[in-house]
């Protein structure tokens, strides 16, 4: 009897393990869809991304890399003669240039973080963008911070002038972050002037819509939005966009409503994580107005 | 399954890793990973050439934040499909090579977004079909055109090696 088991075992050995490894499969994707973000599936996927994460580093040496050679290319089109004297004449100033150029923009873009950082009480830290995600469509972005530099899970990220997204994953030393324009996206809002509160959620093609607003609501394009604080996963206050066309629907439909996103985060850019705000920054403008008024 | 399989599988996986992310256009990044194991499935004839199609899609799931299995699945089950149908069709030219690989391209793009879509990570189908698996697929199959008469002129279909066979001759 046994003989014959393993003699069965051994003739139908590879439409077994085939069937072994789709009832493997079908139960993988059935529990990673049912457990937490904390569960064990969750778990290992973020220890392997943890492995490859200096493969990720690697990735955006050779977007820079790119970059370089398409500079080359628009060189090579030039006429000769012109080349060379402008080659000439840039040699001596180039290198300090593009560095001093560089410093410039860097000291802009982490003064602006220091002003935004002051002007809501920010608590957190700086990152740089080193990356994109590996994960085939999606728009995500790797921070150059991670747990060792205190970085949480579902930190509110801000760029110079607003909310970009949230940490939707964390190693020792780079975390991933989620763009607000992300389909899986999603921010409670209020409109700064009239205080109607909705849902800004990102879509497919990149663009941003507010969503779950009062039929009623009057929303009129240039309306600033800023986070509610609602569900908690931002702060209240910060600056997230402006609606920039509000689309009728038939009957009692809700209006189509298009944000503009406040920030565009780029590679190489300086942006801040949000650990903790120190008062609220509504609180803050309110305060702001009163003085002005004053 | 042969060593050069194994090799051009084991650089795919760089290469997607790091390189993918660099040709990314309008946001979309091409499966490299998939396009490699397609091809080698029509080339390399060792039966447990699944085997080798499930762990590179596993990695790719691991890779991403998308469901663990999903991509694992898919490839196995790709790369066995599209070798039972060069196999049955018994045409090994270039035109259909092309064919088989694109169509299962398509294929697996779109069962990729319906297995994402079923377990309620993406909640727009009609759209994800129209911006994800569209363009990817064209992206991917461009990108076959080009590979595939490389793979054509410098892997040539080999047998399995020698402890495959005598393995599957057990098997039988």
């Amino acid at each position: 009897m046994q003989a014959n088991v393993l003699q069965m075992i051994l003739r139908y050995g590879k439409q077994l393990l085939f069937a072994i490894l789709v009832i493997a499969s079908v139960l993988c994707i059935n529990f990673y869809a049912r457990e937490s973000q904390t569960g064990p599936l969750h778990s290992f996927q973020q220890q392997i991304r943890q492995v490859l994460s200096p493969l990720l580093y690697a990735s955006s040496g050779i977007v820079l890399a790119e970059k370089n050679i398409a500079t080359k290319a628009d060189d090579m089109l030039a006429k000769p003669e012109t080349l060379t004297a402008l080659q000439e004449q840039n040699e001596a100033l180039r290198q300090s240039l593009a560095q001093l150029e560089e410093y410039r923009a860097e000291a802009q873009r982490l003064e602006e973080l220091l002003k935004l950082k002051d002007r809501y009480a920010l608590e957190g830290v700086a990152a740089r963008i080193v990356g994109r995600g590996s994960e085939l469509y999606s728009d995500d972005l790797l921070l150059d911070k991670g747990s060792d530099d205190g970085v949480l899970l579902g930190q509110a990220v801000m760029g110079p002038t607003g909310v970009v997204g949230q940490i939707i994953a964390v190693n020792a030393h780079s975390s991933l972050l989620r763009q607000l324009t992300s389909r899986q996206s999603g921010v409670a809002v209020m409109v700064q002037s009239s205080k109607v509160e909705g849902v800004v959620r990102g879509s497919l093609q990149g663009l941003m819509y507010l969503q779950d607003v009062p039929l009623d609501a009057q929303i009129k394009v240039g309306d600033v939005l800023v986070t509610s604080g609602l569900g908690g996963a931002y702060p209240q206050g910060l600056m997230v966009g402006t609606v920039v066309s509000v689309e009728a629907r038939q009957g009692n439909a809700a209006p189509k409503i298009l944000v503009s996103k406040n920030d565009t985060p780029s590679p190489l850019q300086e942006v801040f994580i949000i650990s903790t705000m120190g008062s609220s920054a509504s609180g803050k403008q309110d305060k702001g107005k009163k003085e002005a008024n004053a | 399954m042969n060593k050069l399989s194994l090799i051009i599988l084991g650089a795919a996986i760089l290469v997607q890793s790091i390189l993918a992310p660099a040709l990314s256009l309008f946001g979309i990044i091409p499966n490299i990973l998939l396009l490699a194991v397609l091809i080698m499935a029509g080339r390399d004839t060792s039966p447990f050439f699944f085997i080798a199609a499930f762990c590179s899609g596993f990695i790719l799931d691991c890779m991403g934040n998308g469901p663990l299995g999903a991509y694992a699945l898919l490839f196995m089950l790709g790369a066995s499909v599209s070798r039972q149908v060069l196999r049955l069709m018994d045409n090994g030219t270039l035109f259909m090579n092309i064919l088989v690989v694109a169509t299962s391209v398509c294929l697996i793009q779109i069962s990729s977004v319906f297995i994402l879509a079923g377990t309620g990570m993406l909640q727009d189908l009609l759209g994800a079909l129209l911006f994800y698996a569209l363009p990817a697929s064209l992206y991917d199959c461009a990108l076959a055109v080009i590979l595939l008469p490389l793979a054509y002129k410098f892997l040539p279909t080999k047998q399995s090696s020698g402890q495959d066979k005598l393995l599957h001759v057990q098997l039988r």
